[in-house]
């Protein structure tokens, strides 16, 4: 599959795992990134068509991505998927209405998690 | 002293400071070359996992995971426990069964086992740490023997530990544990019934019909039926809402009303509504927010009269929510500060308590009135 798919997760294991899973079900254009300004920084010149998005993550946290880039007419068409370990019905909902595509808490099933990403990008 | 002493005195001090600099140069370089040593070999440990366990995961190929896990001992246990915790803790469904099945199956989980009696304590509360996140109701034994360790974080470490396999036999043992220490907590007591996941609600309320067979005392406060109901209220266990109503009604310990209250209203156990209400009054403030939380839950509109009173209460958390339980019944703030009956009293701390709970909830959205 062509899409580029940008996950910011400050965790490298998982993110390495993430990327392995997408990879094995057909994603190769993936980039990781680490922290948040990483991630806003590269998004400047390169937009992804997917972006995995760790909510606790150093620098800008992953909130002030996600408004940052739904508010944005340029980047707003980029489909977010959250990734965090708040499971909160609370949390969950204020990602929603931020504009956020969809939202897995951790811990997570990969399967589950490479399966939504390819639901929202078909 | 002549003068030759005193320059004997001198060079003698400087070379012994020059020693002494000498020292501390060396002392500094090992530890950094040790650390490095330590640090790289944790670089190759961790690559050689990464490499066993990834397939393992994405592909299901377990070929490598064995080989690399044979080869872990006590030397790199904490590094093995590291690495593993990551994917223990973030990982679920059949992924996170295949990567427990493989250290299961591997001599690696015998040691983990062991070490939860070693001399060395950090190896102790790793190992118990980890046989909680790999959920193996094998290890039971050690975590039970571990309840009754020297230390006092590995006994709470082996608390925590049984809980999260959700071991619901060993029940019994963790609460006679818990009684055993000075210095467990509401919360702490809460937080391991907790850990036990929805599943321990039925054996929970077995115990809160019984709760006089088992005490957990702090302050002469029974903290076990606090929590127990607490819990309940939190899974909503509304098979307990007749036993907890029982127990609000003859109660009088604060802490107990307090999460009977929270547990109603959260079950939404209507026919307490009248001795909920009646705490809205109460003298201990955590009791009265409890009631008014409760009150939301029911959506008691009567009561509003009673929110509106508490606006004015000397205590911030109970007109706080007081202020929020009237907004989400769509209260009439507006009218209220405007109203010519409250002309003359004070009512700076209500006026302050709605415009804090109106700006916190206010959103384009609301105003525009989508």
């Amino acid at each position: 599959m062509l899409k580029k798919v940008f996950i910011c997760e400050d965790e490298p294991a998982i993110a390495k795992l993430i990327k392995l899973r997408l990879n094995a079900d057909g994603f190769k254009d993936i980039t990781l990134f680490d922290n948040g300004e990483k991630l806003c920084e590269h998004i400047k010149n390169e937009m992804p068509d997917l972006l995995l998005l760790d909510v606790m993550i150093p620098g800008i946290d992953g909130m002030t991505i996600l408004k940052t880039l739904k508010g944005d007419d340029g980047s707003k068409h980029v489909k977010v998927i959250m990734l965090t370990a708040l499971s909160k019905e609370a949390d969950i909902v204020k990602c929603l209405d931020m504009g956020a595509d969809d939202y897995i808490t951790k811990p997570f099933s990969p399967a589950e998690l490479s399966s939504r990403v390819k639901k929202i990008l078909r | 002293m002549d003068s030759f002493d005193l320059i004997i005195f001198l060079i003698t001090v400087n070379i012994g400071f020059i020693f002494l600099v000498i020292i501390l140069f060396c002392y500094i370089i090992t530890g950094k070359i040790i650390s490095n040593y330590r640090d790289a070999r944790k670089k190759k440990l961790f690559g050689e996992l990464e490499d066993a366990f990834l397939p393992l995961i994405v592909s299901n190929d377990e070929s490598g995971v064995q080989k690399v896990l044979a080869n872990i001992g006590q030397k790199n246990l904490e590094n093995f426990i590291e690495f593993i915790s990551v994917y223990l803790s973030n990982i679920k469904g059949d992924d996170f069964d295949r990567i427990i099945n493989a250290v299961y199956k591997s001599p690696a989980f015998k040691i983990l086992c062991d070490s939860t009696t070693s001399g060395d304590l950090d190896t102790r509360l790793y190992s118990i740490y980890c046989l909680g996140l790999l959920k193996k109701p094998v290890c039971i034994d050690n975590l039970l023997n571990a309840l009754s360790d020297a230390n006092f974080f590995v006994r709470m470490a082996a608390v925590k530990a049984i809980a999260e396999i959700g071991c619901f036999s060993a029940l019994d043992q963790v609460l006679d544990a818990l009684s055993r220490e000075k210095l467990v907590t509401s919360y702490k007591l809460s937080e391991t019934l907790w850990s036990f996941g929805e599943e321990i609600c039925e054996p929970l309320l077995k115990i809160l019909k019984t709760r006089d067979g088992r005490i957990i005392k702090i302050h002469e406060e029974d903290l076990l039926t606090a929590s127990v109901i607490e819990i309940l209220g939190y899974f909503k266990y509304f098979d307990a809402s007749e036993e907890i109503h029982a127990v609000l009604k003859e109660t009088k310990i604060n802490l107990i009303i307090k999460n009977c209250i929270y547990s109603l209203g959260k079950m939404v156990y209507t026919d307490s509504l009248r001795d909920v209400e009646k705490y809205l009054d109460s003298r201990d403030p955590e009791v009265r927010v409890s009631a008014v939380k409760a009150i939301l839950e029911f959506r008691s509109v009567e009561k509003i009269d009673t929110l509106k009173y508490l606006l004015n209460d000397s205590d911030w958390n109970v007109r706080y929510n007081a202020a929020v339980a009237l907004y989400e019944m769509s209260f009439d703030f507006q009218g209220y500060m405007f109203s010519p009956e409250l002309a003359g009293q004070e009512m700076s701390r209500a006026y302050r308590t709605i415009v804090h709970v109106l700006t916190e909830k206010y959103t384009p959205e609301a105003e525009a009135g989508i």
